[in-house]
Order: C-alpha cells, then sequence, then structure tokens
C-alpha cells in the first residue's frame, strides 16, 4: 500500500493548473499580438505602434485610417475570432462526442452540408441572404448525422477510418451537387472558391451581426455539454447509471456543433483542420480539466487570427485565401495523427 | 425497498430475461449465479433504465422507478458495468469525480463534500497512490478498482455489480468484499452482485438468485439454496458442496469428468454441520 504523501500529489494537481493557466495566458497574450498584426496589415498604411496606440486610446489616427480600421480591418478581425472560435468548438464536440480524434466539421463533411445548403438558398432565394445561417446549420445538422450513422455500427459504435471515409464520400457527392449549382446559376453564385478554400475577404459587421447569436447559444450549450459528454466517453451504461441521457446529449451535442460549425460556414466558407488541431492540441496539454473549453476556444482564435494575417501578408498586395493556410498548417498534422494512430496499425 | 416486478427483457427479438421478480431489503446483500448469457447483465442493465423492460415493473420504495427524475435515480441505483470504455486523457481522480455527477448543481463544480468523498473512496479502495495517473496506463486490476470507486462515489441506495472481482487480484478481491460489507453496514446500502465464484458466493452473501435461461430458479440463503444437483442442472458441471475440515467453510469441489453418484457414498465424512460466513466486519 504505498501511498505517496498528500504533499506531492497537490503539486502533481498543482502542476496540472500552472499547466492550463499558463496556456491559457500564452494564448491569450498570442491573440492580442495577433488582433494587433491583424489591424495593422493590409494595403493603407498603418502601423502596428500606431495600431498599438489607437487601441490604447492613446495614438492620433487621420479620418480614414479610422475608417479603414472601424469598417473594415476590426470587423474582419472579430469575424475570423469568432469563426476559430466557432470551429475549434464544433471540432471538440464532436471529437468527444464520437471518442474519435479524427473528427473535424470540414473532413467529416458537416462544412460541406452547411455549403450545399447554403449554396441552394443563395441559387434559388438570392434575397434571403439573411436565412445564410439558419440554411447552413440545417444542411450541417443533417450531413453531421448522415455521416455519423453511415460510420456507426450496433455494438462497435463509430470508428474513426469509418466516419472518415464516409466523410470523403458525402464531401465528394455534396462537392459535385454544389459544382453543379454553381455553374447551373453562375450568374447568381458569387464563386466555388469560396466554399472550398474559405476567406475573410470583405467581411463587414454585417457578417459579425449573422454570426455572433449563434456563437453564443453554442458556447453556452458546449459548456452544458461538456461536463456530461465526459461521463459518456466512460461507457453508455456508466453514464446512464449516473443519470445522464445518453441518446438526447448526443442528438444536442451534434445540434451545437452544427449550430457552430454552420454558422462560421455561412460567413466564411470551408476553413478546414482548425476544429482537428486545436481540440487535439489542447486535449493534449489540459486533458480533461476544467479549461478544456476556454483554452479551445482562445487557441481556435488565435488560430485563425494569425492565419489571416498571415493570408494578407505573404504575398501582398495579393491575397492568400485563409483556408489555404489552416490547410497548409493542419494537413501535415492530420497525416501525422494517421501515421501514429494504433487502430490503423 | 426494492421491487421487480414481472420483468421481461427482449433484446433484438430474443428474449433475455423471462418474467423476474424479486424484492430487495436494506442491507441486503445478494449475489446472481448462472451461466454465461443468462440473462444476469441484462437484468442488471434493465435496472438502471439503460434498456427498457419489455414487460413488467421497478418499483423503488414503492414508486415506478422508471418515472423518478434521472439525477433522482443515479442516487438510487448504481451500476458498475462490464461494458465500459476508457476515456483518453483523463486522471484517476478525474475518472473517479464523474460518480458524484448526480449530486452537482446546474452550472456549479464539485463542493468540498464531493472532494471529500472522492478521496475518502480512493483511500478506501488502495488507489489513493494512483490518484494523478492517467486511467488509460493503468493495469486491469487497478482500473476496476478505480471503477468500483466511481460507484463507491456515486454512493447510491442500491449498489449493482457485474462481475466486481473482473482483474483483481486475491488480496484485492477481498479487500472489496470488505469495503463492500463495511459501506453496507455502516450506511445501509443494499447490494446486488453478479458472481462467478461460487464459493465466495456460498460465503459472504446474504441471498443468492440462480438464473438459467432467464429466469430465477432459486431464491435464498445460499446454503440452503445451492445444492449439488443445482448446480448440474444450472451448469452442467458435476461436483460436491463439501465443509472444509479444518475451517467449516463451505467449498464446492468440481469434479467435471465424473459421474455424481460416485459421491452419495462418503457423505458420512463430512464432520462439520453447515458452514459458518466468515465476518470480515
Amino acid at each position: 500500500m504505498a501511498i505517496n504523501s498528500p504533499g506531492e500529489m497537490t503539486q502533481k494537481s498543482g502542476i496540472l493548473l500552472v499547466r492550463s493557466l499558463g496556456l491559457c495566458f500564452f494564448l491569450g497574450a498570442l491573440l492580442l499580438v495577433g488582433s494587433a498584426a491583424s489591424l495593422s496589415v493590409g494595403a493603407a498604411q498603418i502601423s502596428f505602434q500606431e495600431v498599438c496606440d489607437w487601441a490604447s486610446g492613446g495614438g492620433e489616427l487621420t479620418e480614414v485610417q479610422e475608417a479603414i480600421l472601424g469598417r473594415s480591418r476590426l470587423p474582419r478581425l472579430i469575424v475570423a475570432l469568432l469563426v476559430g472560435i466557432n470551429l475549434s468548438i464544433a471540432g471538440l464536440l464532436l471529437q468527444l462526442v464520437t471518442r474519435n480524434p479524427l473528427a473535424d466539421p470540414g473532413l467529416i463533411g458537416v462544412t460541406a452540408g452547411a455549403g450545399l445548403a447554403a449554396t441552394i438558398v443563395l441559387a434559388l432565394y438570392p434575397r434571403a441572404a439573411s436565412a445564410l445561417p439558419i440554411a447552413a446549420f440545417s444542411g450541417a445538422l443533417i450531413s453531421s448525422i448522415v455521416v455519423y450513422g453511415v460510420s456507426w455500427r450496433p455494438g462497435a459504435g463509430s470508428s474513426p477510418i469509418r466516419m472518415i471515409l464516409a466523410g470523403v464520400a458525402v464531401n465528394a457527392i455534396l462537392g459535385a451537387v454544389i459544382g453543379f449549382l454553381m455553374t447551373a446559376y453562375s450568374d447568381r453564385i458569387p464563386s466555388m472558391m469560396f466554399w472550398t478554400s474559405g476567406s475573410f475577404n470583405g467581411r463587414s459587421w454585417m457578417h459579425f451581426d449573422l454570426l455572433w447569436p449563434y456563437s453564443l447559444v453554442g458556447v453556452i450549450g458546449s459548456a452544458l455539454l461538456i461536463p456530461k459528454l465526459k461521463i459518456l466517453e466512460m461507457g453508455e451504461d456508466t453514464a446512464t447509471s449516473l443519470g445522464i441521457n445518453a441518446g438526447q446529449v448526443r442528438l444536442f451535442t451534434f445540434v451545437i456543433a452544427a449550430l457552430l460549425a454552420g454558422s462560421a460556414a455561412s460567413v466564411a466558407g470551408l476553413v478546414g483542420f482548425v476544429g482537428l488541431v486545436v481540440p487535439h492540441l489542447v486535449r493534449l496539454l489540459v486533458g480533461r480539466s476544467a479549461s478544456l473549453l476556454p483554452t479551445c476556444a482562445i487557441g481556435g482564435a488565435c488560430l485563425l487570427v494569425w492565419s489571416d494575417v498571415a493570408a494578407r501578408a505573404i504575398l501582398p498586395p495579393s491575397e492568400i485565401a485563409v483556408g489555404v493556410i489552416t490547410g497548409l498548417l493542419g494537413g501535415p498534422y492530420f497525416v501525422y495523427l494517421l501515421y501514429k494512430s494504433r487502430w490503423l496499425q | 425497498m426494492l421491487e421487480v416486478q414481472n420483468v421481461s427483457v427482449n433484446l433484438g427479438g430474443v428474449e433475455v430475461v423471462r418474467d423476474v421478480s424479486f424484492q430487495i431489503a436494506r442491507t441486503d446483500n445478494v449475489a446472481i449465479i448462472g451461466p454465461n448469457g443468462c440473462g444476469k447483465s441484462t437484468l442488471l442493465r434493465c435496472m438502471i433504465g439503460s434498456i427498457p423492460a419489455e414487460k413488467g415493473r421497478i418499483y423503488l420504495h414503492g414508486e415506478d422507478f422508471s418515472g423518478l427524475p434521472l439525477k433522482q435515480r443515479a442516487k438510487s441505483i448504481g451500476l458498475l458495468s462490464q461494458r465500459e470504455s476508457v476515456p483518453s486523457m483523463t486522471s484517476v481522480f478525474d475518472y473517479v469525480c464523474a460518480g458524484r455527477h448526480p449530486y452537482r448543481k446546474f452550472f456549479r463544480g464539485l463542493d468540498r463534500i464531493d472532494l471529500e468523498v472522492v478521496d475518502r473512496v480512493l483511500e478506501e479502495l488502495d488507489i489513493a497512490h494512483l490518484r494523478d495517473r492517467v486511467v488509460e496506463r493503468l493495469s486491469g486490476g487497478e482500473r476496476q478498482r478505480v471503477r468500483l470507486a466511481t460507484l463507491m462515489a456515486q454512493d447510491p441506495e442500491v449498489l449493482l455489480l457485474d462481475e466486481p472481482m473482473t482483474g483483481l487480484d486475491l488480496c484485492h478481491q477481498y479487500l472489496l468484499l470488505k469495503v463492500l460489507s463495511t459501506t453496507q453496514r455502516k450506511f445501509s446500502k443494499a447490494s446486488i452482485s453478479v458472481m462467478h465464484d461460487i464459493d465466495m458466493a456460498l460465503r459472504f452473501f446474504s441471498r443468492l438468485l440462480v438464473m438459467k435461461e432467464g429466469r430465477i430458479v432459486a431464491d435464498g440463503p445460499p446454503q440452503e439454496v445451492l445444492t449439488d444437483r443445482l448446480i448440474q442442472e444450472v451448469f452442467g458441471v458435476c461436483g460436491k458442496i463439501q465443509t472444509h475440515t479444518e475451517t467449516c467453510f463451505p467449498l464446492f469441489v468440481c469434479d467435471p469428468f465424473q459421474d455424481q453418484s460416485r459421491y452419495t457414498e462418503n457423505q458420512s465424512q463430512a464432520s462439520c454441520s453447515g458452514g459458518t460466513s466468515l465476518d470480515l466486519g
């Protein structure tokens, strides 16, 4: 009966707490710097120093500069931030509910479902643009349930590899339909590029207004669901024994994940891998501690804000789609996960 | 306090549990034995509401169990399931804390009482030294004790244990029996355990339910109910329940390749009359 001294045990828990707090602090600082960088990058010359002074209330900017910041760069920054939060939390929820480390809204067809629904709205009812997030949400929900249903086997649950394959199939089918609609209604729909490699170019306060209610509901819903999802991970009987309605929690989780991923896709298009990389790395670092959700949210915001900075800074004056940047970062990480997973050997 | 009334469970067209009825009183210490696939686990899963009963009802303190709120149910009946999965990147402490879920208030974390309970059960089941280890990397027996601790932390009125001895070494098997009996006596709780060890079922339980093909074929004090004949009928294994000469404990001696008639002549040799239960308190 070797029992460690209580001091040693609290020390270990303490280390985990310090690590979570440290990570939050580090990501928060990174996010602040990224935001300032995001505001200063662009065609019009506003230096990093000027942005910092302006943000702290000190510096003087010309009227034109202020207009550029307030009407173009600030909404763009905030939309990127919200999309990052949405996608990483959606990924976290999907990874927890499917017990699948490879679940990502883009990979498993959730985003494509949102894309198709949005394309249909744009093609058939071009005036109903404000209905885009709702349509995207419904499309995302349907495709996520289809993919989960196809990959699920009684007794065995949902295997990661089946889910990825189902996602590939659903992505291919939905992509083909989107392509068809793009050609048939080419006068009404801006560009296919948007859905295949999302972008924040020209995002305004209108997009922010479309997005934030979904983010708010999604974040609150996730905060309520995550403790239950953690228990559901222990097995269905145990969860039931502990007073959790497994079916209900699963359904709500898919709804909330589709809400987050669908609304993000309706304003930014397909920004891949954010929902895969961020929750996975955060889970490696902080485990199941209570800081999982906030760390994930800050991490996702951070990744997208910096990706957006990179998208504008790499090839000025032209702009790379932000989905290209996240794809370049997340794709290799996905390959690495595939390479080291034990269930593929 | 717990009454199972004519419960039948249908799984994929097969009637796995057939018309089962029994009552459990406070502090009852029940073992269920029976061959593989006879519906023991299914019965327990049905009792927590994990699978619906096709027919029949379960009453707790006279109230229909399926009508109670989920958290109320979790405080009343808890199950140590065999069908568990191990969540990734979870410390033993966090895992056992999940047992306190039914006591959590909306949007509140664990309070001081919860933490005290968790620390106490970790100590009782001899896993306090594993507190910060990752559950995935524990051995089978250690993991089993972590799961038992979770059930103890849940602290229900009726404990359902599906093969609780799985993976436990000799020392920890008896530690579990001891923890179970002290908990039961101290907090007056009932327990139902699915057992495969006939000797343990004979000695450490106050009541025995024997199941075969979904039905209860015997119910009563183990040493009255369990006969050589019943064991042969239910398990198809020949053998003899004998009383150990020095300790007077009942033991089942199995002789699967012989005919039972061989033993009847030697019956007079037994010198002790009836076994005595070992008091573990």
